[in-house]
């Protein structure tokens, strides 16, 4: 295949539907068409490793048809295909036959996070007696480093409990419509998730923007009168979420 | 010419396999794993290849390099390649004589292209400024092929320039060969004849499926989804007694089995390393 055709091999082989030219012999059209079963099959696969709780949610076959769709829309640009999918929970907000579903763009944003969270950076954390050691007036005016697999994300529905959900015919815990806030880390191998009390997600916001635990304590109890920061910052060290504490009294000197 | 000894027999690894890889590695004397599949940052794929590693060497075997497309390689995936490689100390790093991406679009394929001149050109310019990156020699592999061929030179003609060129060594797949050869009417010995086997560092052993067409021909799928065909195991035999021993691969990637198959397979191979010592190789014919 000579350089011209590639553009159109690469259009041909990710698009929903393709209509070989009519030019095309019928043995040709069979030929590429095992091509294309490659590409589909990779990237449907791909989709359903970085989607399950999408797939449990609609059913296999269901989630084949949007992923087609979504695949002809956003092919992919990297050959890493961890790293391919990330605007399937947008497609999905904005996929026309699932309007009635606005729950699933934001399921799909808890898998996503999973996926990233699976293969972010390794970090080793502070133990709790670490916190201990340190005299509390430094800690405070202190930077806490957040490890790099942590994210959080907030949805007005319980994209958790949706998430535990096995199979479409709403197997699993009875679900409490309200909003949440989570947290999803990897402190080793295994993927976490738990629901953040009031004040906790600002806790990290703040930490990760690089403001001093004081000044993240306080935006969090800003956010939420009930925030107990003990408790909190007690978490921070229990789930392995702290990878470095930088104290600056060197740089007050200055 | 008879083979000394019995060549290195690897396997390629899949996570599901992991606890039973490191409760019986007595058969694989390597492992493989696709570059694409661990260039995350960290977590468990990382743990693993390096507990891995630790058992046996590790060879990379890259998909994405698109190293026969009109455009240079990506750069960022050429350094990230390279930082997968220091970390985990790889013995071997292979990519395929195909294409893969173009206009920052990528196909999750290894698409075929014409073999000329100005392929060749091309392909030599792509697999020195790989090789410069990632500081190391690349062994090129021979793909599967669907589509009627209309190259002006042939799969092992073209393999032979680019490797004098850049002096890359060569992969050769036997179950890419029996695959190509009989999608597009060649005689697999005939173009075992023309490889240039001396510059062969690697073998890959795979399965394939047989597909009917609607005009009534069929056509060979390199599906990797089974056992290892006969046919390829004999021109590996034969191969292998010109090429003396070349660590070998066995691949499996879609509808795994149990591990036992696995080692199953790698068994079997490595009775087929055998069989030169009583089959004339084309070797002794020539």
């Amino acid at each position: 295949m000579k350089p011209a055709l590639f553009p159109y091999l690469i259009t041909a082989l990710s698009s929903a539907e393709f209509t070989p030219p009519a030019t095309l012999a019928e043995s040709l059209h069979s030929r590429l068409a095992v091509h294309r079963q490659t590409v589909r099959h990779a990237l449907l696969e791909t989709l359903r490793a970085s989607y399950p709780a999408i797939e449990r949610a609609v059913g296999s076959e269901y989630f084949r048809a949007v992923a087609a769709e979504f695949i002809a829309c956003s092919p992919p640009r990297t050959p890493v295909l961890q790293e391919y999918g990330s605007e399937f929970p947008e497609f999905l907000q904005k996929f026309p036959p699932l309007q009635a579903w606005p729950w699933l763009a934001d399921l799909a944003q808890l898998d996503w996070t999973r996926q990233i969270v699976t293969h972010a950076a390794d970090a080793t954390a502070l133990t709790p007696q670490t916190l201990a050691a340190l005299p509390e007036a430094g800690l405070l005016q202190a930077r806490l480093r957040l490890h790099p697999a942590l994210r959080w994300l907030i949805s007005p529905y319980p994209i958790d409990q949706l998430w535990l959900r096995q199979d479409e015919e709403h197997h699993g815990p009875e679900l409490q419509w309200q909003p949440v806030s989570l947290q999803v880390w990897r402190p080793d191998a295994q993927v976490m998730q738990r629901r953040l009390q009031p004040g906790e997600a600002q806790l990290r916001q703040g930490l990760r923007a690089g403001a001093r635990l004081i000044d993240a304590l306080q935006s969090a109890r800003q956010a939420a009168p009930e925030f107990d920061p003990d408790t909190a910052l007690a978490a921070l060290f229990t789930e392995r979420l702290i990878v470095g504490v930088d104290t600056f009294t060197q740089r007050n000197k200055q | 010419m008879s083979v000394e000894t019995v060549p290195a027999i690897g396997l390629a690894f899949k996570p599901v396999h992991f606890e039973s890889a490191l409760a019986d590695m007595a058969a694989v004397d390597f492992f493989e794993v696709h570059a694409e599949n661990y260039l995350g940052a960290g977590g468990l794929p990382h743990r693993q290849l390096q507990r891995l590693r630790s058992e046996r060497p590790l060879f990379v075997h890259g998909v994405g390099l698109s190293l026969g497309g009109s455009e240079r390689p990506d750069r960022l995936h050429l350094q990230r390649l390279a930082g997968l490689l220091a970390r985990h100390e790889a013995a071997v790093f292979s990519e395929h004589l195909a294409w893969s991406s173009h206009a920052a679009r990528y196909l999750p394929d290894l698409l075929p292209l014409d073999y000329d001149d100005a392929a060749l050109v091309r392909l030599c310019a792509h697999v020195d400024e790989a090789q410069q990156v990632l500081g190391r020699t690349l062994l090129i592999e021979n793909p599967s092929r669907y589509l009627p061929a209309a190259d002006p030179l042939a799969e092992p003609q073209f393999l032979e320039a680019l490797q004098r060129a850049t002096g890359c060594g060569l992969l050769l797949d036997l179950n890419n060969v029996v695959v190509s050869c009989h999608n597009q009417g060649i005689a697999p010995r005939d173009y075992l004849r023309r490889f240039p086997l001396q510059a062969v560092a690697q073998f890959h052993l795979a399965g394939h499926r047989r597909q009917s067409l609607a005009d009534g021909s069929t056509i060979l799928i390199d599906d990797h989804a089974g056992a290892i065909g006969e046919l390829v195991l004999d021109l590996y035999a034969e191969a292998l007694a010109i090429t003396g021993p070349v660590p070998t691969l066995i691949e499996w990637d879609q509808d795994l089995p149990d591990w036992n198959v696995l080692t199953r397979e790698a068994e079997r191979a490595r009775a087929a390393t055998q069989r030169v010592r009583t089959t004339p190789g084309p070797g002794a014919a020539a």
